[in-house]
C-alpha cells in the first residue's frame, strides 16, 4: 500500500488548472438548448382552454377564459414540462432561462391582446347531428370548459358558445362520431335518432349465439349473457340506450326497439346441430393467426410451424368473426359437421405460402402504409433514403402490404 | 456494568444532508442499541396517485428523491407498461439504460464527496463533486434537467439523443474515467482512508439476508446479487460482471461502489456501441387495469415498485420499496457494537437517501 | 425482457408458517405492502431467494389482527408499523412498536 502522498499528484496539478467555478454573477453561464429554465407562452395563439392548468402537477398554472389571462406562479412552477408536453395548441415552451431569485413570490400574468373572448367569432365550434346522437353525454362530461350540457330525457344537446374554446376534444371522445368541427353555429333542431332515445336492445335469441361481443362491448355493462344457460338480459335500469351493441354485433341479431316490447322473454334456442362453423382453406392459408387472435371463445388453433388450422367446435359460436379478420379471405362459413372442420395440414407450394412482397420502386411513393400494416413489422420503408427492405426472415408471407399498397405496387413473387 | 447514557443522534448533523434521527444507547464509548425515527419529510407521495391521472403522476413519481429520480420515473413506466403489455421500442430501451448508468455514476460520486467530507477530507470530498458536476451538465444537454430528469413517458422516453451526442459524451467520459482513477486511488490507497474504514462495521452475509441487506451493502458482504441481471431495459443485451467484496466492512462498501464506477462507464460505452436506430416511444391508450411488480438496481441498490389499476385513469395504490428503507436495519445491525466515534460514518457506509426512504 | 414472477395467496393464518419457510429456505424479506381494497386490505409480501421474487397475497378484512412476522424476519418491523400508522392495520407481537409513531405527520392517520 501506498502510505504517503497518493493525493500529492492530484494536489499540485490542481493548483495549475482554472479554477472548476466561474465568477456569478460577473460571468453568466451558457445554457445547453434543451434546459427547462422557465415557462413561455405565445399567448397570441393560446385558447384558454385550460388544460395545462389540469395538469400542472404543483398547481403554479391559472386560466382565466373570461378575462383572457394565463398566468403562472413562477415560484411554484417545477419545470417538468407536462403543459408544454400537453397543449393542444402548442403555445407554450421551455426557456433556457432561469427565473430570476427573488425576495418575494412573483405571479406573471400573460393577456391576450384585444381579447373579445366572449365574442369569439368564426371559430369552428362543434357541432351535433342529431339524427345521430344518442344523448349519452360523454361530450359533456369530457369538455374541460362545462361548455356542453346535454339531457337525455329531453333529448337536447346544447353548446355554450361563449364557454366553448375550440379545443375539439368531444368530437374526439363521441362514441357515435356525430360531432364535427364546423364554422356552422346555427342549432339545429332537436330531431329523432333512426331508434328512439328510449329504445332497448332485443335480441333476436333464434339467431343469436352468444359469442358475448355486446356483452364486452357495452360502456354500462348492462348485458348479462351467459353462453351455457343461454340467457341474454339487458338490465333496463343501466341501459343509456347508445346502440353500441347493436353495432357490435357480428350476427345482426339485436335491434333497438320500443321498451315495451323489449322485455324480453328468454327464448330457447334452438340446438346448434348445423350451425355453420368456419372452414379454412389450407391452399390460401397462411398462417398468419388472425383468425385465433380475434376468436371471441378461443376456439381457433393455429400452429404456424407445423402449419395446423383447428377448430374446437364444441366452443365455436358460429359468429363468423374470423371470417372477417382474414386477411387472405381463406376462411368460409360451412354448414359441414365438425369432423370435417379440422383440416389437414396438406400443403402446396408455390405462390401462396413462400411468395415475398417485392415492390416496384419506380411507382413507390415511399407511404410507409405496408410497413405499418405488416403484422410481423417485417418492412422498412425510408422515405428521406427511398429504401424499402423486407426482412425475409420475419416475413410470413400473408399479403397484407400488398393489399393495403395505395399505389399498388407490391406484387407477392 | 458501566453507565449507560441515550445520545440523541440527528435530525440535524453536519454529516447529514437530510434528516434522521437515531437515539443511541451508549455503555460508555460503545454503541449498544440504536433505535431509528424516520418521518421527518414525510411528504405523501404515494396516497396522491389517487388523485392524479396515471399519466400525470409520472412527474409526482420523479420527484421522489433527486439522486434517483430517473430511476423511479423508469420503474413507475415499466410498471405500467407491464399492467397495460405495452412493448416499448428498442431505442427507448438502450437510452432508459444510458441515463440509468449515468444516474449511477453521479450517485456514487457525490456518495465518495459526503464520506470524504464525513472522516475530514474536505478536499478530496470537492474534487470528487467537481467531477460529478460534467455528469450534471450532460444530463442538462441531453433532458433539460440537472436533478428532475422528466424525460420518461408511459411508452418511452420524451427527448432522444442522437449519435453525435453519445459520441460526446463517451468522449467526455474516456477523459473523465482516467481522473477518476487517480481520484479513486487516494480512496483505495492512502493510510487515513485505510484507517477510518477497515474493520468498522462489519455486516456478515447471514447478517445481511436476515436483516433485508439491499445493493453495495449486500455485494459487500460477499453475496453475488445485482437487480440488473434481471435484463430489464436493454441490460439484457450487455455484458457486465457483478461486483462483490469479501470484507463485509465500511471498506469493502466503499470498493464495491469505486469499482462500479468504472462498470458504469464500461456499460455506457457498450450500450453505446449497440443503441439501434428508430422511434423512440409508442402510443399508450386506455388506461391501467391490473397489477405488478418490478425491480430495479438503483444506485443504492434494489427497488420494489407495486402498482394496482382498476381501470379508470387513477390507479388504486402505488408502491416503492425504496432501498434506504430496506437497509435502514442494517445500519441498525452494523451500529451495536462500534464506536461512538465511528457513528456518522457508518450511517452514510449505507448511502442515506432519506427523501426515498419516507416518500 | 420482463422478469416473470410467483404471486400466490394464502390465508392470514398462515402468516407465520409462510415466514418460517422463507426464513427457512434461506430467502431475504423484499418488501411488505398494503393495498386498500373494497372491503379491507390486500397485504403483500415479497421474498428474494437468489434472483427469484416470490410474493405472497393475504386478503384480510378491516378488523382482522394478523402477528407481526418481525421475530422472524428481524427487518419486518419497519414496514409494519408503516402498515399500521399509514392503513390502520391491527399487528401484535411487532419487535419494534412506534405506536403509530414512525413518520411524524401532522395529519391525523390512518387515511382513509
Amino acid at each position: 500500500m501506498n502510505k504517503y502522498g497518493s493525493f500529492t499528484g492530484g494536489v499540485l496539478k490542481a493548483l495549475f488548472k482554472k479554477p472548476a467555478t466561474y465568477g456569478y454573477p460577473y460571468n453568466k453561464r451558457e445554457f445547453p438548448e434543451r434546459t427547462r429554465g422557465s415557462i413561455v407562452i405565445d399567448i397570441d395563439n393560446c385558447i384558454f382552454c385550460g388544460l395545462c392548468e389540469k395538469k400542472c402537477p404543483s398547481a403554479a398554472i391559472k386560466v382565466d377564459r373570461n378575462k383572457g389571462t394565463w398566468s403562472i406562479d413562477r415560484m411554484g412552477c417545477v419545470q417538468c414540462e407536462n403543459c408544454v408536453v400537453g397543449c393542444p395548441k402548442k403555445v407554450l415552451s421551455s426557456d433556457v432561462n432561469y427565473t430570476a431569485p427573488s425576495t418575494t413570490k412573483t405571479v406573471d400574468t400573460f393577456t391576450k391582446a384585444g381579447a373579445e373572448v366572449s365574442e369569439n367569432t368564426g371559430a369552428a365550434m362543434p357541432n351535433c347531428d342529431l339524427d345521430t346522437c344518442v344523448y349519452c353525454g360523454l361530450c359533456a362530461k369530457n369538455c374541460p370548459q362545462g361548455a356542453i350540457s346535454v339531457d337525455r330525457a329531453s333529448k337536447s344537446w346544447k353548446l355554450d358558445e361563449t364557454l366553448c374554446v375550440s379545443c375539439g376534444l368531444c368530437t374526439e371522445k363521441c362514441p357515435k362520431k356525430c360531432l364535427e368541427m364546423g364554422a356552422d353555429q346555427t342549432k339545429s333542431e332537436v330531431a329523432l335518432a333512426p331508434y328512439d332515445v328510449d329504445d332497448l336492445p332485443k335480441a333476436d335469441l333464434s339467431a343469436c349465439v352468444y359469442c358475448g361481443l355486446c356483452a364486452s362491448a357495452c360502456p354500462q355493462g348492462a348485458i348479462e349473457m351467459d353462453r351455457d344457460s343461454k340467457k341474454w338480459i339487458v338490465d333496463e335500469e343501466k341501459c343509456i340506450h347508445c346502440g353500441i351493441c347493436y353495432y357490435k354485433c357480428p350476427k345482426k341479431c339485436i335491434a333497438m326497439v320500443d321498451a315495451e316490447t323489449a322485455t324480453a322473454v328468454v327464448e330457447e334456442k334452438a340446438a346448434d346441430d348445423g350451425a355453420s362453423l368456419p372452414k379454412a382453406d389450407l391452399d390460401s392459408c397462411v398462417y398468419c393467426t388472425l383468425c385465433a387472435k380475434n376468436c371471441p371463445q378461443g376456439a381457433l388453433t393455429v400452429d404456424r410451424a407445423n402449419k395446423v388450422w383447428k377448430l374446437d367446435a364444441d366452443s365455436c359460436v358460429s359468429c363468423g368473426l374470423c371470417v372477417d379478420k382474414c386477411p387472405k379471405k381463406c376462411i368460409e362459413m360451412s354448414a359441414s359437421s365438425a369432423a370435417d372442420a379440422v383440416a389437414e395440414p396438406e400443403f402446396k407450394s408455390g405462390y401462396d405460402v413462400e411468395a415475398m412482397p417485392d415492390a416496384n420502386l419506380d411507382a413507390c411513393v415511399f407511404c410507409g402504409i405496408c410497413g405499418k400494416a405488416c403484422p410481423q413489422d417485417a418492412i422498412t420503408v425510408d422515405r428521406e433514403n427511398k429504401t424499402w427492405v423486407v426482412d425475409e426472415e420475419k416475413c410470413i408471407h400473408c399479403a397484407i402490404c400488398a393489399y393495403k399498397c395505395p399505389k399498388k405496387c407490391i406484387d407477392m413473387k | 456494568m458501566s453507565k449507560r447514557s441515550i445520545v440523541p443522534f440527528g435530525p440535524q448533523h453536519p454529516v447529514l444532508p437530510e434528516p434522521i434521527h437515531l437515539d443511541l444507547v451508549l455503555e460508555d464509548e460503545k454503541v449498544v442499541e440504536a433505535i431509528p425515527s424516520i418521518g421527518f419529510v414525510h411528504r405523501g407521495l404515494e396516497k396522491l396517485v389517487e388523485k392524479r391521472n396515471f399519466h400525470d403522476y409520472m412527474y409526482v413519481i420523479e420527484r421522489i428523491c433527486g439522486i434517483c429520480s430517473f430511476m423511479h420515473g423508469m420503474g413507475y413506466a415499466e410498471g405500467i407498461e407491464r399492467i397495460m403489455d405495452v412493448e416499448i421500442p428498442d431505442r427507448a430501451k438502450y437510452l432508459r439504460t444510458i441515463w440509468c448508468e449515468m444516474s449511477r455514476l453521479h450517485s456514487h460520486l457525490l456518495w465518495l464527496g459526503l464520506l470524504a467530507d464525513a472522516f475530514g477530507f474536505e478536499s478530496l470530498f470537492m474534487h470528487c463533486w467537481r467531477m460529478r458536476e460534467t455528469i450534471l451538465d450532460m444530463f442538462e444537454a441531453s433532458t433539460g434537467g440537472r436533478v428532475i430528469f422528466s424525460v420518461n413517458k408511459i411508452g418511452g422516453v420524451l427527448k432522444d439523443m442522437d449519435n453525435s451526442m453519445l459520441r460526446t459524451f463517451v468522449d467526455m467520459f474516456d477523459k473523465m474515467e482516467e481522473e477518476v482513477r487517480q481520484l479513486t486511488n487516494v480512496f483505495l490507497k492512502d493510510y487515513t482512508v485505510a484507517n477510518r474504514l477497515k474493520g468498522v462495521g462489519i455486516l456478515t452475509k447471514e447478517d445481511a439476508i436476515i436483516n433485508g441487506a439491499v445493493g453495495p451493502m449486500m455485494r459487500a458482504a460477499g453475496i453475488a446479487t445485482d437487480t440488473r441481471k434481471l435484463g430489464y431495459a436493454a441490460y439484457g443485451d450487455i455484458d457486465f460482471d457483478i461486483i462483490t467484496g469479501k470484507d463485509c466492512d465500511s471498506f469493502a462498501r466503499c470498493e464495491v461502489r469505486i469499482n462500479e464506477i468504472f462498470q458504469s462507464f464500461n456499460i455506457i460505452r457498450q450500450a453505446v456501441a449497440k443503441i439501434p436506430e428508430g422511434p423512440i416511444a409508442v402510443d399508450v391508450k386506455g388506461n391501467p387495469n391490473g397489477e405488478a411488480f418490478v425491480r430495479l438496481e438503483q444506485p443504492r441498490g434494489e427497488a420494489v415498485f407495486y402498482f394496482r389499476g382498476d381501470g379508470t385513469q387513477f390507479l388504486n395504490r402505488a408502491r416503492v420499496r425504496t432501498p434506504t428503507f430496506a437497509n435502514i436495519p442494517s445500519l441498525v445491525k452494523i451500529l451495536e457494537g462500534c464506536d461512538f466515534a465511528d457513528v456518522p460514518i457508518l450511517v452514510l457506509t449505507i448511502d442515506p437517501c432519506v427523501s426515498c426512504t419516507e416518500r | 425482457m420482463r422478469e416473470a414472477y410467483k404471486l400466490t395467496t394464502i390465508e392470514f393464518a398462515d402468516l407465520s408458517l409462510m415466514a418460517l419457510e422463507m426464513r427457512g429456505i434461506g430467502a431475504r424479506l423484499s418488501q411488505i405492502c398494503s393495498v386498500r381494497t373494497k372491503d379491507g386490505f390486500d397485504l403483500l409480501y415479497s421474498f428474494v431467494k437468489d434472483y427469484d421474487f416470490i410474493n405472497y397475497k393475504v386478503s384480510i378484512d378491516e378488523d382482522t389482527e394478523i402477528e407481526s412476522i418481525s421475530s422472524i424476519f428481524p427487518n419486518a418491523f419497519l414496514y409494519e408499523n408503516e402498515m399500521s400508522e399509514l392503513f390502520g392495520i391491527k399487528i401484535k407481537y411487532i419487535a419494534l412498536d412506534y405506536k403509530n409513531k414512525l413518520y411524524d405527520i401532522a395529519v391525523e392517520t390512518p387515511f382513509k
